[in-house]
């Protein structure tokens, strides 16, 4: 007869081997800077997903250039001030960020395209045409004004343009979040900024599959930064031209020359800025930048992929 | 040796292979699937999913809780849409009928984010 002890170490081993190991996944979605922002973790026991929504709301409220919040020197302070605002050393440093970006990228990002943004927007929500006389003035101003920084953090706008971080800001806050994580060892994640700003870490150790929409393909990335551009996000057809939330700051064109533009990198501050810099960019332009600067660059035409990096593989 | 040791041998392999049919048992029911699933998350960021794969070609209408006033939701066989929301600009009504993964119906105002998934081409976002 075997014995009781070997009966129940046999129950106990059953017990150990045939459990199902349940996942630890966590998810919540968020709706900062206009649009939201998912986080999935996978198997991180230890997420302070509280913490990084206080992290989020923060720079929401800073780079809000459409309201303002009691005790908080914001975006919309600065537009609306003619003097110098002390603001926050997270916002001091994103719009220094974004004056270095106007400079690398000469001049397609502009962070005082504020006043055309909002042009675009209204005319994308009544689906008309703006008034060109409107769009000239608004280019006038954006070359007549310049952002100008004192010591203390010291902030003011010269001229009549008003600043619109929405090129740079998602990415930027993904990039804080990505340096956030790594100091508390988590790596298994996927942050999807409203579907433009996306970080990756890895899924239990593995790559994730990034479809990409309408061209029935997709490719694996894991531990990098994804940003990507598309006219599908926000438009409207006029005569058959789509006009769409992508502004070139130095003709007022809402009129992209690509239907999508996938940069990946893992800068996220560089892949937002310059996900939305490709679409004004022809293709040749694009790679030599892209070949510069060690990205990878997805092009998307017609619904057809028209350029992509021999290092991205591609699976149907 | 072999002989001493012949019933633990036994059990220890029954005990293995017993464990290594659960696995697939398990893994067969919770893994891969053709379905497409609506995943709806709320105001309260409480998620809901639906089977759209088990509905008609009927649409049928649910209430999905808004964070300002609650949302009409239509449904139907690998199909979602917005019918009525109070949010002042209607982005999400005006999206009109989504049957693609991954390209999410977003109500900023009432704070309601729905998207479809499905196991069939796996992915993990679709951009």
């Amino acid at each position: 007869m075997y014995s009781k002890q070997r009966i129940l170490m046999s129950f106990l081993l059953t017990l150990f081997l045939t459990s199902c190991g349940s996942s630890n996944n966590i998810s919540k979605t968020i709706y900062p800077f206009s649009t939201y922002l998912t986080m999935n973790f996978y198997n991180e026991g230890d997420v302070d997903i509280d913490e990084i929504t206080n992290i989020v709301d923060e720079y929401d409220k800073l780079c809000d250039p459409y309201n303002s919040y009691e005790g908080i020197n914001n975006l919309y302070t600065i537009n609306n001030s003619s003097d110098f605002v002390k603001v926050d050393a997270k916002l001091y440093d994103i719009l220094k960020m974004g004056i270095d970006a106007q400079a690398k990228t000469n001049g397609y990002f502009n962070p005082l395209i504020g006043n055309l943004s909002l042009t675009w927007k209204e005319a994308i929500e009544n689906k008309t045409l703006p008034n060109e006389d409107v769009i000239s003035k608004e280019i006038l101003e954006i070359n007549n004004s310049s952002l100008e920084f004192k010591d203390d953090y010291m902030v003011k706008i010269n001229g009549d343009a008003n600043l619109d971080l929405g090129g740079i800001t998602k990415g930027y806050v993904l990039s804080i979040l990505k340096d956030y994580l790594a100091t508390k060892n988590i790596t298994k994640y996927l942050i999807n900024g409203g579907n433009s700003s996306i970080i990756l870490g890895n899924k239990n150790g593995e790559d994730f599959k990034i479809g990409i929409n309408n061209v029935g393909a997709g490719f694996k990335a894991k531990e990098t930064s994804i940003g990507t551009s598309s006219v599908d996000e926000q438009y409207f057809e006029v005569d058959g031209v789509t006009y769409s939330h992508i502004i070139n700051p130095f003709t007022g064109s809402a009129v992209s020359k690509h239907e999508t533009v996938v940069v990946i990198n893992d800068n996220a501050t560089l892949m937002d800025i310059y996900s939305t810099v490709f679409m004004m960019l022809d293709t040749e332009e694009i790679i030599k930048i892209a070949e510069k600067n060690s990205f990878k660059v997805i092009v998307i035409d017609n619904k057809q992929i028209t350029y992509k990096d021999s290092e991205i593989e591609l699976y149907v | 040796m072999f002989k001493k040791y012949k019933r633990d041998i036994i059990l220890i392999s029954s005990l293995l292979i017993i464990s290594l049919l659960a696995c697939l048992v398990y893994f067969n029911f919770n893994g891969s699937s053709t379905n497409l699933v609506a995943n709806i998350t709320d105001s309260n960021n409480v998620v809901t999913q639906i089977d759209l794969e088990k509905e008609t070609d009927t649409e049928r209408e649910i209430t999905v809780d808004g964070l300002h006033e609650d949302l009409k939701v239509g449904v139907k066989h690998n199909a979602i849409r917005v019918i009525y929301s109070s949010c002042p600009h209607q982005d999400c009504v005006k999206m009109g009928t989504v049957s693609i993964t991954n390209k999410p119906i977003v109500c900023l105002y009432n704070k309601v984010y729905i998207v479809l998934i499905s196991n069939a081409d796996g992915n993990d976002i679709n951009i």
